[in-house]
């Protein structure tokens, strides 16, 4: 034990004490702020699109074109964002002959081309038809995955309403009271403590997507620093000496655990640094997600799995790290497994939809994945008998994952030149036998 | 226990799949003892060195270390140089003798004090911070001694020492091995360098192929060579031949008479020889007698003689 925290100790320095842990402490939260503001300010510092509107129907002033671009002006007076408000530009005498739409088609076309490409001439709405069948036509300059196609057909989807409840003989008044007229829904639950479904009672199904994420991360981050440590100790043969000093599971488990306290002073600081600034801010949703996380056992939980996951995992890289000569050769092997941890996280991220589906609740208690998905189940109100299994399945694959991995890192480190796996397993059993 | 060797193998043998890398290797070194192991490239020396550690298996055979039947149940007591030093690049000699050092269980102030005392007694006073990658490769080695002297060893084991040494270092390593001794420690190194051997060993065990070829001291070792006398003057290798105790002549010609390399019979003493050749009244104009060196016998007993250049002086 004194040499197992020894190892960690040393593991746990080599890290803690460098520019690269400082700097990962310093950029995880700019890459989590970055991941919540960026869309925003991204879609606030794009220019507004332009859009012309070509009203054919001939229906006049209670017309679909009036109609956009009333609601338009309106949207602009709520100072959205640019990228879901657009200009209303003024309609080009060019574009204001046409009569149909083929026409309208032909003379944007001919509009774009005289335009040129910078800035990107405005988009083109082309309104035909009648009230009844509404032919609308949206043209671009450049074809792209999001334009202003949906926010124009709820647009023209409430004109076309109102003008068919006018049609059946409702005045304005009505026809406003109808529009504004909405139904929300209230959620109630007793698993919640207020009674009423809040955002702080849906925390612990996002906290487990985010714990999944989290030991992805980890285990992909931690995978790269155990290989590149054993292959380093094995090739500068620093291995043959702490072989003689402490026992290969000592030597394992503490470059594994070393690591994982790395992370965790890693994640305590910057759970510190919320808690702080939580503090700073008004009583209000924050508050009380902090105050959920806290009361509700729900970083107890992670910090459970994460442990058991990073162990599980951390331990077959180091046994594989063992008989590899270079981090190239340990890289490409660790790819396969690291690509597997991929499958529980499509199941998380899929499973938040139906989070008692009988796939996921399966999938929870195959050992390699339950680090992932049971905090989903435990979320969800798993029942105890489920809980227990899983942990129980999962606690002696890891204890196996150990035992692999001390066996293949005793074996391993002390081959000389390349080794082989399945030699070392085999030569590992037969001296178990 | 107290009179129990440091070391026994007995019968220890160590195949790798059909190859056997140790044969049957049987010896003892008792305890305070310096104790060479010899033998050329592929001998079966860090294979044997390995098993007395508990780092590999023997497939039979039987051995003790300070009296367990396992090296790994008394790694607290062993010290073990490997023949590419071990170390941490990025960590400083005095944190790499406190880590190493509180492995072994010394206490880690106790080990930093030491391994400070070791690394200044060695002139390393100046880069006791200084990350190992910075050091320069006999700096380097040096540090890897003193990690694997910091917490009093009562069983050295040193697998190629000297290589990469500068003489001044290997001169340090020298007295630092006699000064270990000294104070009861038991030495075991391997070498390919005789003179090490020759100078510190109080036994010398000599493998070859996997097997022992020889077992003693080193004046024993010698003992199995033969001496050399070297001849000048108008003689004839028909008449040295014919005299005692003459195993081999080899004659070159001089600008005047001849020169004569005669090798002797083991056991045979040079002077016996020479006396015969002046009661013969052979025109012997110089003489030179050479006595058998550890080289010779390493030559001559790993069966290398023939295929290794003669080293003057040896």
């Amino acid at each position: 034990m004194r040499r197992l925290f020894l190892i960690l100790r040393r593991e746990y320095l080599a890290y803690l004490l460098t520019p690269g842990f400082l700097l990962a402490l310093v950029t995880f939260p700019l890459i989590f702020a970055a991941s919540v503001f960026l869309p925003t300010l991204l879609s606030r510092q794009a220019p507004a699109p332009q859009l012309i509107v070509l009203d054919l129907t001939g229906i006049g002033p209670q017309g679909p074109g009036a109609y956009v671009a009333a609601q338009i002006r309106e949207d602009r007076a709520r100072n959205l964002p640019p990228g879901l408000a657009p200009v209303l530009v003024q309609t080009p005498a060019s574009l204001s002959t046409a009569h149909t739409p083929d026409a309208a088609g032909r003379a944007v076309q001919a509009y774009y081309k005289a335009f040129g490409q910078d800035p990107p001439p405005p988009a083109v709405l082309v309104l035909a038809g009648s009230a009844q069948a509404l032919d609308a036509r949206l043209w671009t300059p450049r074809a792209r995955l999001l334009d202003l196609s949906g926010q124009l057909e709820d647009s023209l989807t409430d004109w076309s309403r109102e003008s068919r409840l006018r049609s059946l003989g409702l005045s304005s008044e009505a026809v406003r009271a109808v529009s504004g007229s909405g139904v929300s829904i209230t959620a109630y639950s007793p698993a919640s403590r207020t009674g009423k479904v809040t955002l702080t009672d849906r925390l612990p199904h996002l906290a487990a997507l985010g714990v999944s994420y989290l030991l992805v991360t980890m285990i992909l981050a931690g995978s790269g620093m155990i290989l590149t440590s054993v292959v380093e100790e094995r090739s500068s043969r620093v291995i043959e000496v702490l072989v003689t000093s402490a026992h290969p599971a000592e030597l394992l488990l503490g470059k594994v655990l070393g690591i994982l306290c790395l992370f965790f002073t890693g994640l305590g600081a910057l759970a510190v640094a919320a808690l702080l600034i939580a503090g700073q801010l008004p009583q209000g949703a924050v508050q009380e997600s902090v105050r959920a996380v806290l009361n509700g056992g729900l970083l107890g939980w992670a910090a459970f799995f994460l442990a058991f996951g990073f162990l599980l995992y951390g331990s077959i890289f180091a046994g594989l790290a063992a008989f590899c000569e270079t981090p190239r050769e340990a890289q490409s092997l660790a790819t396969p497994l690291s690509m597997l941890m991929l499958i529980p996280l499509l199941l998380v991220i899929s499973g938040l939809q139906a989070p008692d589906s009988p796939i996921l609740r399966a999938a929870a208690l195959f050992p390699p994945f339950t680090p992932f998905l049971m905090l989903l189940r435990i979320a969800d109100g798993a029942p105890a008998w489920e809980l227990a299994t899983g942990i129980s399945l999962m606690a002696l694959t890891t204890a196996g994952a150990i035992w692999v991995g001390v066996q293949a890192y005793r074996t391993g480190a002390l081959t000389q030149g390349s080794a082989n796996l399945w030699s070392i397993l085999r030569r590992s059993l037969q001296r178990q036998g | 226990m107290a009179d129990a060797p440091a070391l026994e193998l007995t019968d220890v043998t160590r195949r790798f799949g059909d190859r056997t890398v140790v044969d049957q290797l049987s010896f003892r070194v008792a305890r305070g003892a310096v104790f060479g192991f010899l033998g050329p490239n592929g001998a079966g020396k860090t294979t044997t060195l390995r098993m007395i550690l508990g780092l590999v298996a023997p497939t039979s055979g039987r051995l003790t270390v300070l009296g367990a039947a396992d090296g790994r149940r008394v790694r607290d007591r062993i010290g073990f140089l490997p023949e590419e030093r071990g170390l941490h690049p990025r960590m400083t000699p005095l944190q790499a003798a406190a880590f190493l050092g509180a492995l072994k269980g010394v206490p880690a102030r106790a080990a930093r004090q030491k391994a400070r005392s070791l690394l200044e007694g060695l002139g390393l006073g100046a880069s006791l911070n200084t990350q190992i990658r910075r050091l320069s490769k006999g700096m380097a080695q040096q540090v890897a001694l003193v990690c694997t002297l910091v917490h009093d060893p009562e069983l050295l084991i040193l697998d190629e020492p000297f290589s990469g040494l500068d003489p001044g270092h290997q001169q340090a390593l020298e007295i630092l091995i006699r000064e270990r001794a000294a104070a009861g420690a038991t030495v075991v190194f391997s070498t390919h360098v005789m003179s090490h051997a020759e100078r510190l060993c109080d036994q010398v065990v000599l493998l070859a192929k996997g097997r022992k070829v020889f077992d003693g001291t080193v004046p024993q070792a010698r003992s199995q060579a033969p001496g050399r006398l070297i001849l000048e003057g108008d003689l004839t290798p028909e008449a040295i031949s014919a005299l005692p105790g003459v195993a081999e002549v080899a004659a070159s010609d001089l600008p005047e008479g001849r020169r004569l390399e005669v090798w002797l019979a083991p056991g045979m003493e040079a002077h016996q020889t020479l006396s015969a050749a002046f009661r013969a009244g052979l025109p012997v104009r110089r003489f030179e007698s050479r006595e058998p060196g550890l080289h010779e016998a390493f030559l001559l007993l790993t069966g290398a003689r023939a295929a290794l250049p003669e080293v003057e002086g040896a």
